[in-house]
């Protein structure tokens, strides 16, 4: 048995080092292999940056920074984490405000009811594996704050440990791949979404999982952290809210959440663009992959939309 | 469906509730070490807050055991029919009327839009009844036939139906098998933890490292399969081949670990299926505690009822057994359909056999069979095919799905077959599954051979490395997570 226990505690031991060593060189070094035309790299890549689009999986996919600087003659990018919402938002914007190097001139902020719908916690990963040292250590403690005590330990487990190894492992293989799928943060002509089949679009309803739960004191604070840290940096805003499908976006939470979003931004004399209400057809089901983002031929559409906006100075 | 009470096998608090009962067991005298694990199986058991699970397991365990002492008891040969007869009609009864009783309300939700309450659910779908009462079903077999005697331990032959550790999905144990281990006193040896503790660490590794990590694909393909068409649908479905397998297996080996860890021997369930050299060898080494159940106490009994019939006796005897089988998964066309293919590919085999030969020596050649690898593969695919109907929720998903597998198959379109897996991290998912699967693949052929997981490694360091990444790998490769597959049926 003595044998047993002295094998199992060299197991352990070495377990632990792997995993200590492993997780540290993520942490310190993750951002350093992170793709070079998407995320926060890409962006601090560019040092001249005359529109930064900022939001969810809604900016990576229903913005084309290609064609919108073909028609605009200005540099866009779209820096989108999937599901990033206005807590982990601030912290972005405050870390990109904060480089000396790198120049933004207006910054267009997507906003959507979904960020009232859903849970107030990192959805995508990437974010943390694409941040810098000092952006990881905001990121870590916000997720310490928005998880409850019994998934605190086990989100911070999950970031710290299992997140994003694949990306690691397989970097030298896809890091030529990554950044050829993307342009100042939007996909390239590799990536095409098809469009949904107007039955698909039909069927479209509420997601009745979305959380209500969100505590708007918290939400009120991010919104204005992000508010604040751009007035201070002198560089000027916009909101923007991309527009969804027409058959989710009537339902009755949705646009009681929208209600609410209005009421949180627009008292503090924000401009507040609404894509869906007008100039963008959203009951095209062509123009929707899926039940939230715009398919290829939507993003088209949408991006010559702003781009003209950008042209006639309206945005 | 319960997904899994907080004691879910890939939780860190079912191994905490394992360490706790090891302690108490290790310190409690061998003759009674058999309460500590009845105690802890009903305590597991409780943790899925279904107080329905806990009474029918303990109903079927006292009627079964009711009736193998009634069966001991009788000497004429009729009553002692009747009882057997009447036994096994309880058990059967409960396991149609859990089973019918969830597509009922299927059925009704479908045609009527009556959604049953959610209470009603957890009183109909109980965990782990397909397993158990197929161990009652052969118990009251083995002691009809005399193959064992009854058994008259009360608590042993509790343990034997609610052990914890294969109470979910089996294995199907044998009495024959079981309970003489308890009557032995089961002793926790340092050899049979060290085994123990492998199996586990190997089938977590199957389980949250392999099959997980596949499910994420394979849920986002045939979650909608009439969108795609040609690369996804094959790669979803050589996917969901190995996730089932993986699913599966790693349950069984952290199942086996377990136990093994009290000192008990679970019976091994997977051989290397996959390298199989026909459909028949599948079914020796697929599931095996389901099919040797099937064959020892469906096929052979109608077997030896077509006897007159020949080898389309044989023939019969095997799609009817599995039919049933699929039926056992399920009361669904789908699992049906499945279970009469396994039949019919294997009676096919049955009535072909020897035809080949006689054609060869009628030719004046040498009778020539392909060789293994050619047959493994042939096989392999065939599997494959059938657990398309498996997984596919419909007869009519699945034919789609088999018809558009060579659908746009074009070269141009793997790579966003591949994006599939999620966003931009899709192809370091993809490379990375795709390099997990090529280590399993060389584990199973190590096994295959007879060899152990880490006998390529002479020496003791290079083992004990292998250990050490095998559990760095648990613990740092993990993707998504679901619950087990089989833990449905």
């Amino acid at each position: 048995m003595r044998k047993l226990a002295r094998d199992c505690v060299v197991v352990l031991a070495g377990v632990l080092v792997v995993l200590v060593l492993f997780t540290t060189a993520k942490f310190f070094a993750s951002s350093v292999i992170a793709p070079s035309t998407s995320g926060i790299r890409g962006a601090l890549r560019l040092k001249r940056i005359d529109y930064l689009f900022i939001g969810s999986s809604l900016t990576r996919q229903d913005y084309d920074p290609a064609a919108m600087e073909r028609q605009t003659g200005k540099t866009v990018y779209a820096l989108a984490y999937n599901g990033l919402n206005p807590e982990y938002m601030s912290k972005v914007v405050a870390y990109l405000c904060g480089l000396s190097d790198v120049s933004v001139g207006k910054v267009i902020i997507e906003v959507s009811p979904m960020s009232i719908l859903e849970e107030d916690r990192l959805y995508d990963e990437r974010l943390y594996f694409d941040a810098p040292y000092p952006l990881k250590i905001d990121i870590l403690k916000l997720v310490a704050r928005g998880s409850s005590d019994a998934d605190r330990w086990t989100s911070i487990w999950d970031l710290l440990v299992t997140s994003s190894n694949d990306a690691v492992l397989s970097y030298p293989i896809t890091c030529k791949f990554l950044d050829a799928l993307s342009y100042h943060g939007g996909y390239t002509s590799m990536k095409y979404m098809p469009p949904m089949t107007r039955k698909e679009f039909a069927s479209i309803s509420e997601d009745g999982s979305a959380a209500g739960g969100r505590a708007e004191r918290i939400l009120e604070e991010a919104v204005l952290a992000v508010q604040q840290t751009l007035v201070r940096n002198r560089i000027a805003f916009t909101y923007v809210e991309p527009p969804i499908p027409i058959t989710r976006e009537h339902g009755p939470r949705f646009l009681a959440a929208k209600a609410a979003l209005k009421a949180l931004i627009l008292p503090k004399g924000m401009t507040y663009v609404d894509f869906s209400e007008n100039e963008f057809d959203s009951s095209n089901y062509e123009y929707f992959a899926d039940s939230w983002h715009m398919s290829t031929k939507g993003r088209t559409v949408f991006s010559e939309l702003i781009a003209e906006r950008i042209s006639a100075g309206k945005l | 469906m319960p997904r899994g009470g907080v004691l879910n096998f890939t939780s860190p608090i079912y191994y905490l509730f394992v360490l706790i009962t090891w302690i108490v067991f290790t310190f409690v005298g061998g003759r009674r070490r058999w309460i500590v694990l009845l105690v802890a199986s009903y305590l597991f058991l409780a943790t899925f807050s279904q107080p329905a699970a806990i009474l029918a397991l303990a109903a079927v365990t006292i009627v079964t055991y009711g009736f193998g002492l009634l069966l001991r008891s009788r000497t004429d040969a009729r009553e002692k029919r009747v009882v057997w007869i009447l036994g096994i009609a309880i058990n059967l009864a409960l396991l149609i009327a859990s089973k019918s009783t969830t597509v009922l309300f299927g059925a009704a939700n479908r045609v009527l839009g009556i959604a049953p309450p959610p209470s009603a659910t957890s009183w109909i779908v109980l965990i782990g009844l397909s397993y158990y009462v197929f161990q009652a079903i052969s118990y009251l077999m083995d002691v009809y036939l005399e193959r064992i005697p009854a058994e008259r331990h009360l608590g042993h032959f509790s343990l034997y139906l609610g052990f914890f550790p294969k109470l979910l999905q089996g294995p199907i144990e044998r009495a024959g098998a079981f309970l003489p281990q308890l009557a032995a006193s089961p002793e926790a040896d340092p050899t049979a933890i060290r085994q123990g503790l492998k199996l586990i660490v190997f089938g977590l590794f199957q389980k949250v490292v392999i099959a997980d990590r596949l499910a994420v694909y394979v849920n986002t393909v045939y979650g909608s399969s009439g969108n795609y068409q040609g690369w996804p649908l094959i790669i979803a479905t050589y996917f969901y081949a190995m996730q089932i397998y993986c699913d599966f297996s790693g349950y069984t080996d952290i199942a086996r670990g377990v136990a093994r860890c009290f000192g008990i021997n679970l019976m091994l369930n997977f051989r290397t299926p996959y390298l199989s050299i026909s459909v028949t060898d599948f079914w020796r080494r697929w599931h095996i505690s389901l099919s040797s159940w099937i064959l020892d106490y469906i096929f052979r009994p109608l077997q030896l009822r077509f006897r007159r019939a020949g080898k389309w006796g044989v023939a019969a005897a095997l799609l009817i057994a599995f039919a049933l089988c699929g039926l056992w998964h399920g009361f669904t066309a789908t699992f049906l359909v499945w279970g009469a293919l396994q039949g019919a590919l294997m009676g096919l085999s049955v009535l072909l056999r020897g035809k080949w030969a006689a054609l060869c020596k009628k030719a004046r050649i040498p009778v020539w069979l392909p060789p293994d690898g050619l047959r493994m593969l042939v096989t392999f695919h065939l599997v494959c095919l059938s657990w398309v109907l498996f997984r596919s929720r419909t007869i009519h998903d699945a034919w789609y799905v088999i018809t558009h597998f060579v659908v746009g198959l074009s070269p141009r379109n793997l790579p966003s077959a591949i994006l599939l897996y999620g966003d931009s991290s899709a192809l370091g998912k993809f490379i990375v599954t795709c390099a997990l699967l090529a280590f399993f693949a060389a584990i199973e052929l190590q096994r295959f051979r007879g060899k152990g997981l880490a006998d390529f490694a002479r020496a003791r360091a290079l083992r004990g490395a292998f250990w050490i990444g095998m559990c760095c790998m648990v613990l740092m490769l993990t993707l998504g997570s679901g619950s087990f597959i089989y833990q449905k049926f």
